[in-house]
């Protein structure tokens, strides 16, 4: 059938099967529509708290990985160890402010030169190990683990007073 | 309040302005009648079908979110009406109780010849010829109203107009 003698059908049904709604109708839905309660519109709050739950997972997500970090010793954890226990060590003492940046410190006028001499032959020994270990890995876990050495002094710092286990393994 | 739009009366609605809802009742009344009207072929049912259809949108104007116009919403709303007393009957469709005059100045015969045709559409072909051709909804609109894919509407449409046209040809070259 030819589109211009579907034109003429819509064109008829327009005109010819419409409707008129009865009188009463608009009445009659009005009387029933004043005995309803009236409607309480729900206003939508989910956007502000969804957001808010989305930032307060991601904080948490964030502070359990920087805390996990701050624990974890790429270089050896204990004492036994070596390099990471005994430059972990060193930093906990407070020496490594002096022996990296000011010789003016009154830490390093204390130290004695055995002591200096111990933690600069663990550090040496430490960094040794670090870059064996270092080439035998994959570039991003490199990255990773480099970033993480930038970050432990940091990181302990910023953690240490709220674990307690921090101090107490490192005895 | 003549000139304001669907939009800001459903809002007004929304907050409890029952003005505002009557007004929207006054607008859509007959395209809302007529659709239920071709749908059930009975005054009673459609009649019935407006009055439910509107005391549920403005039972659920609170919920609306107006991601979706108005007119779509509540044309919607009483489709399902209508729908469901298809259900109920066992989808038979039932002769038209009488046929609601209209102000065109087609003749009697021809108009009922038209309504007769269309009364005899299977209700799915029906239902998209009076959503469209009647009460003037665009595909994408009578898609949402209907719950269709908007390809589906478009081809039983196609297939309705075909049929009527087919009908009335039939009924023509018959007639004495």
């Amino acid at each position: 059938m030819s589109s211009n003698g579907h034109e003429n059908i819509a064109t008829r049904l327009r005109r010819e099967a419409s409707a008129t709604a009865p009188e009463r109708l608009r009445a009659d839905v009005m009387l029933r529509v004043r005995a309803e309660p009236r409607p309480q519109r729900i206003r939508p709050r989910r956007s502000w708290g969804r957001s808010f739950a989305t930032i307060a997972a991601a904080a948490c997500v964030l502070g359990a990985l920087a805390f996990g970090m701050s624990r974890v010793d790429f270089g050896g954890g204990t004492s036994s160890s070596g390099a990471g226990g005994g430059s972990a060590a060193f930093e906990r003492s407070g020496a490594h402010q002096a022996l990296g940046s000011s010789s003016k410190h009154p830490a390093v006028q204390a130290a004695s030169g055995a002591t200096e001499k111990a933690f600069a032959m663990n550090s040496a020994h430490g960094d040794r190990a670090r870059a064996v270990i270092l080439s035998f890995v994959p570039g991003p876990l490199r990255g990773a683990i480099s970033g993480r050495a930038q970050l432990a002094t940091p990181l302990r710092h910023t953690f240490g007073a709220l674990d307690p286990y921090h101090q107490r393994g490192r005895r | 309040m003549q000139s304001a739009s669907d939009e800001v009366l459903a809002r007004r609605a929304a907050d409890g302005d029952e003005s505002a809802f009557e007004e929207l009742v006054v607008r859509y009344q007959d395209r809302l009648y007529t659709l239920a009207l071709r749908i059930t072929l009975s005054d009673a049912d459609a009649y019935d079908c407006v009055q439910e259809g509107l005391v549920s949108a403005w039972r659920g104007l609170g919920s609306f979110r107006f991601n979706a116009r108005f007119s779509t919403w509540i044309y919607r709303i009483v489709v399902r009406k209508a729908y469901d007393v298809l259900e109920r009957r066992g989808r038979t469709a039932e002769p038209v109780d009488e046929v609601p005059a209209t102000s065109v100045d087609t003749p009697a015969e021809a108009r009922l010849d038209l309504l007769d045709a269309l009364a005899a559409l299977e209700p799915e072909f029906r239902v998209v010829a009076v959503a469209c051709d009647v009460v003037g909804m665009s595909m994408d609109e009578a898609a949402i109203a209907l719950d269709l894919p908007a390809g589906t509407v478009k081809s039983r449409l196609h297939r309705a107009r075909a049929r009527l046209a087919e009908s009335l040809r039939t009924e023509r070259e018959t007639a004495p």
